[in-house]
Order: C-alpha cells, then sequence, then structure tokens
C-alpha cells in the first residue's frame, strides 16, 4: 500500500507521562524476592527447610521421651503408636532421635557457614581493600590452603582433637574459609573502585566502617548464594565424618550417626536407616532447590 | 603455557609441604607417645623401640628424618599390626580402590554426559525434566545413603546382586553405582548448561543454514564444543570419587585402601592414618593438577590467560 503524508499524525506529546514512573520502585532485596516468590522449585524448598527446622526445635519435645532415654524392654521396636519411628537398639525412641539429630545437623552446618562467613570475609575483605602487596601474600596463602583436600584434612583433624560436635565445627572452619575469602575478595576488587566508596572516603569514614558499612552489604547477594551451598555441604561432610566414626560423641545423635546406626542394624530394622536417610535427601534436596532458585533471583546477570 | 605449568607445580610443591609439616606438628601435639600403652613396656625396651623409630632425638632432627623418609617414599608403620607399614597397605589395598574408581568414573561421566545432552536436545520437554530430576537427586543424596539403600534393596530383599565383596563383575555394580550417582548429576547438569550455550551459537545457525543433518550438528559441532568447560570439573570429581571410596568400600566390604584408612580411624593407629592422609593428600594435589595441565592443553583461551598472569 502507499505510504501517505496523511497516514501520519504527530504524538502529543503528553506532559510528563511518558516520564512518569507507574509502578512503585523496589529495592533489590525486594526485587530479588518478588522473583523468588514466582519460582515454585525454590518456595517449595523454602517451605520445606522452614518445616525442618520448625520440627528440629519442637520435634524432641512431641514425645514423652529423651532423645537419651533408653528402655532395654522394647529394643528395635518397628514403628508403632508408642514410638512413631520405632526404636533402636537401645531402646531410644527414634523420632525423638531424628529431630534431635536435625538439630545437631542443622547447627553444625549454620555454625560452619557462619564461621566461614565470618573468617572468610574479614580476610577476603581485608587483602581486597588494601589490594597491592599485602593482597597478592595473602592471596598468595590463600592458594595453597585451598589446593589442600579439604576432606583429608578434616579427618586428620577430627583424629587429632576427637569427635565432638564443636571440634566437627572447628575442623570444617579452618579450611571452610578459604572459598568465601576469594569470593569476597573478588567481590571487593570491584566495588571498592565505585563513587560511593570514594563518597564515603571523602566524608572521613575509616576503613573498617567501608568495609563494614559500605562493601560487605554490597557483597551480601554472592555471600548469600554461597552459603546455602554451605550449609548442605558441611551438613553431608558431618554426615561423611559421622559414618566413618568421627562424628559426634554418643548419646548424641546426628543425621549421620543415626545412617550409621541403621546401617549396622539394616538387616533386622530396616526403617532405622531409612528415616534418617530420607531426612537428609529431603533436606539436601530443599537447599539445592532454593539455593538455585535464589541464585537466580539474586544474580543480577540473569535478569531478563 | 611453560610458565604457568613452573607456577602451578609450585602451589602443588607448597601445598604438599604444608600438609606434611601439619601432619608432623599434629602427630606431634599428641599427648604421650606410641609405647605408653596399658601392657607396661619395660624401660629398657621402650628406649631400644624409641631409638629404632628415632623417637629419642629432638624434634628438629626427627622433622628431617622423616622428611627424608617420605622422598624415599616410606610412609610411616602400623602401631596395632607391627608388620605393617602405609606402603604394604596401599600395595595391598590401592589396586581395588583404583579399579572401583575407574569404573565408577566411566559409569558417571558416560551416563552424565548422555543425560545432559538428551536433557539439553530437548530443552524444556518431558526428557529434559528427567534428567535434571535425576540429577538433582543425584547432588542430594549422600553416597553412603545410596550404597547402603541400594545394598539392602537390591541384594539383601530381592537378592538380585552379592551384598559385599569384590569378587567379579556383579560385584562392582552396586559400589560403582552408588559411589559415581553423585558425580552422574554433576556432569548432567554441567552438560547440560554448556550445550544449551553452545546451541544458541551463531555457528550452529550456520551450520542449520549449510544444510547439515541434525546427527551431523549434535556430534560435531555441539557436543565437541560444549565438552569443553566440562572438562574443568573433572578435578572436583575425581576428589569427589577418592574420598567416596572410603565409604563405599566400607559398606561393601571392598578390601581397598579406603576401607584400610577408615578401620586405623577407628583403630586410632595415629601413623598409619599419617601416612595414608599424605599418601591421600599427594593423590588429590596431583589429580587436580594433571586435570589444570590437561585443560590448558585442551583450551587455547586458558592459555593465554594462564601466560598473561
Amino acid at each position: 500500500m502507499e505510504l501517505t503524508r496523511e497516514l501520519f499524525a504527530p504524538q502529543s506529546a503528553a506532559e510528563g507521562q511518558a516520564e512518569a514512573i507507574h509502578r512503585p520502585s523496589l529495592t533489590y532485596w525486594q526485587d530479588a524476592w518478588r522473583r523468588l516468590k514466582k519460582n515454585k522449585m525454590a518456595m517449595a524448598g523454602l517451605v520445606v527447610l522452614t518445616i525442618m527446622s520448625l520440627m528440629a526445635i519442637i520435634g524432641p519435645h512431641m514425645t514423652p521421651y529423651s532423645y537419651s532415654d533408653q528402655d532395654l524392654q522394647s529394643t528395635v521396636q518397628p514403628p508403632s503408636a508408642k514410638h512413631w519411628l520405632g526404636t533402636d537398639d537401645l531402646g531410644r525412641d527414634q523420632f525423638t532421635r531424628i529431630w534431635m539429630g536435625a538439630r545437631v545437623s542443622l547447627f553444625i552446618g549454620l555454625m560452619a557457614a557462619l564461621l566461614d562467613l565470618i573468617i572468610g570475609a574479614t580476610y577476603g575483605g581485608i587483602s581486597g581493600y588494601l589490594g597491592g602487596r599485602v593482597d597478592d601474600i595473602m592471596m598468595r596463602i590463600v592458594e595453597v590452603l585451598y589446593a589442600i583436600p579439604f576432606m583429608i584434612l578434616v579427618i586428620l583433624l577430627m583424629v587429632i582433637i576427637g569427635g565432638g560436635l564443636f571440634s566437627i565445627i572447628l575442623a570444617m572452619s579452618i579450611t571452610g574459609w578459604v572459598g568465601m575469602a576469594r569470593l569476597v575478595r573478588g567481590q571487593m576488587l570491584q566495588l571498592k573502585e565505585q563513587e560511593f566508596v570514594l563518597a564515603a572516603k571523602t566524608l572521613g569514614a575509616d576503613p573498617g566502617r567501608i568495609i563494614l558499612r559500605h562493601l560487605i552489604p554490597n557483597t551480601m547477594g554472592p555471600i548469600l548464594v554461597s552459603m546455602t551451598m554451605t550449609i548442605p555441604a558441611a551438613i553431608f561432610t558431618e554426615a561423611f565424618l559421622s559414618f566413618i566414626g568421627l562424628g559426634v560423641r554418643m548419646p548424641l545423635a546426628s543425621w549421620g550417626t543415626l545412617a550409621n546406626d541403621g546401617y549396622n542394624l539394616m538387616r533386622l530394622a530396616p526403617w532405622m536407616l531409612l528415616y534418617p536417610a530420607l531426612a537428609i535427601g529431603i533436606t539436601m534436596l530443599a537447599f539445592n532447590m532454593f539455593g538455585d532458585g535464589l541464585r537466580d533471583a539474586l544474580d543480577p546477570r540473569l535478569r531478563k | 603455557m611453560t610458565r604457568y605449568i613452573v607456577k602451578r607445580a609450585g602451589y602443588m610443591i607448597a601445598t604438599l609441604w604444608v600438609i606434611i609439616t601439619l601432619t608432623f606438628v599434629l602427630m606431634h601435639a599428641l599427648p604421650g607417645d606410641p609405647f605408653l600403652n596399658p601392657k607396661k613396656v619395660p624401660e629398657p625396651i621402650r628406649q631400644n623401640m624409641l631409638a629404632k623409630y628415632g623417637l629419642d632425638k629432638p624434634l628438629y632432627q626427627q622433622y628431617f628424618i622423616y622428611l627424608e623418609n617420605l622422598s624415599r617414599g616410606e610412609l610411616g608403620y602400623s602401631l596395632r599390626y607391627t608388620q605393617r607399614t602405609v606402603n604394604d597397605m596401599i600395595r595391598d589395598g590401592f589396586p581395588y580402590s583404583a579399579d572401583l574408581g575407574v569404573r565408577a568414573l566411566i559409569f558417571a561421566i558416560t551416563t552424565g554426559l548422555t543425560l545432559g545432552i538428551i536433557a539439553a536436545l530437548n530443552h524444556n520437554r518431558g526428557w529434559d525434566y528427567t534428567a535434571m530430576l535425576v540429577a538433582v537427586f543425584g547432588v542430594s543424596v549422600p553416597n553412603f545413603v545410596v550404597g547402603t539403600l541400594l545394598q539392602y534393596l537390591i541384594s539383601v530383599k530381592l537378592r538380585l546382586l552379592p551384598v559385599t565383596g569384590w569378587e567379579g563383575f556383579k560385584y562392582t555394580l552396586l559400589p560403582s553405582f552408588a559411589l559415581g550417582l553423585w558425580t552422574v548429576a554433576l556432569m548432567a547438569r554441567m552438560m547440560r548448561t554448556t550445550m544449551l550455550e553452545v546451541l544458541n551459537q551463531d555457528y550452529i545457525k550456520t551450520a542449520k543454514a549449510k544444510g547439515l543433518s541434525s546427527r551431523e550438528i549434535v556430534w560435531r559441532h555441539a557436543i565437541r564444543n560444549a565438552i569443553l568447560p566440562v572438562v574443568t570439573i573433572l578435578g572436583p570429581l575425581v576428589v569427589n570419587i577418592i574420598t567416596g571410596t572410603l565409604v563405599i568400600e566400607t559398606i561393601f566390604a571392598i578390601p581397598g585402601l579406603g576401607r584400610y584408612y577408615v578401620q586405623s580411624i577407628n583403630n586410632l593407629d595415629y601413623p598409619l592414618i599419617m601416612g595414608t592422609t599424605i599418601f591421600y593428600a599427594a593423590l588429590l594435589i596431583l589429580a587436580i593438577f594433571l586435570v589444570d595441565i590437561a585443560y590448558s592443553f585442551i583450551d587455547p583461551r586458558i592459555r593465554l590467560v594462564g601466560g598473561k598472569e
């Protein structure tokens, strides 16, 4: 068809309309939360994790038994109305022990991730912020440590300092912070050249304040994503250690020691292996789903 | 390139030295000495024993003797079994562990890559979801859980495969599967991601425009390019397989090094633990080093980055 002049009309510039903002502006975190909410898998993971944490708190109190009460009259019972998930070879209530184990496993995961964060963020923050020669030396040390096989060192430390809740956390944190340090340093190097840091410096803020108040909060996204990976990895490591006999001490239980106990009684009472295995599997699955969703929600490069 | 290798080798040696020194320090930080057992060794015999193992010398001399022994490949001796050394254990057990590890790795790489490729070619369709479900499941369930549950279901209940032991092909199936599953999952995820990236590249469009069959495009253009980044995760994968042998060998009673290691941990046989730890550490560090070097040979882009550093 022929395009003639009459077909075109000038667009009246409605005053300011084009520039108006129609929706409320969102902060980075609101925006991320909005995207996370849309991700069904991630939300399912979050719900499962919430339930697990709640049960870790109230679960051990839902039965009349304590996690260490032995009842030698009723050992290795199958699940029943009296003992919902049965009893172990010392007659201890499995339901109570599973949720006690949840407490221990989740606590270990959280503490290990938190210690990694504190040590790693401090080390990486200082290294990245100062830069130059200090950074060089600090990163050389990190590279050597980074190459040490994690599991081997943890096993070695556990053999020396002995089993127990806090030695597991300690052993995992001695090496675990290295990855976090590298991550935080990388972020620091990018951020410290930006204008808001210059502004803070001009206003007379000391380096400690700049790192803590300005730089670290801006690296929270990648740090959080990395933590959703560290927590399950720590739970995994603890389960592994417990399974080879280096876990928390009796009568305390973790999912790893419960699985190990269950393994030893497998032919007699397969459910004793099944329930801790399920608990570990479901929690890992939830962490993975939530972590993947969180990464998608927080990673600005994936924004479409 | 040479500079890159030399630099990486330098780090490797530094890391090994840190581990060896740490092991030595930790071993000597333990209270008491190995002959303080309840059986009350008579004092002269104790002195002789200490002299035999060089434990009467000052610490720094012991350190050098220790390094010297290590350089000759002598990794230490057992306290429990006087005739056994770490070298014996490695000679006896490692072939089994290596056999199991290689089987698991082959299973994992082939299955993982296939799953990843199938998932990418059927992006957002049934096969994709199935493959990714397997992948998420695989990284979520610890290998000892997979191992023990399979052992119970398939061997104890259904009696399809032998429960434990290592005497023939039938015995290798469950351990290899349990050991490799995590790797399958990781491989499949990684392969799917890189494959999807490659399939969106312009050269794939060009190949289509040229009129190549989709089979040729997939085999000659897509897979070849997508497989490169996957090689980078081989290092961590080998590490995972090696540490995984500890539990898998224990569960399936395979007479490999991992099982001996776990036993020496439970016996608190410190010299044996230390020696084996150093062996494992060296093995793992070497594996990662080799993978890194191999990768820089395969992918010229890495070589450039490494050379500039």
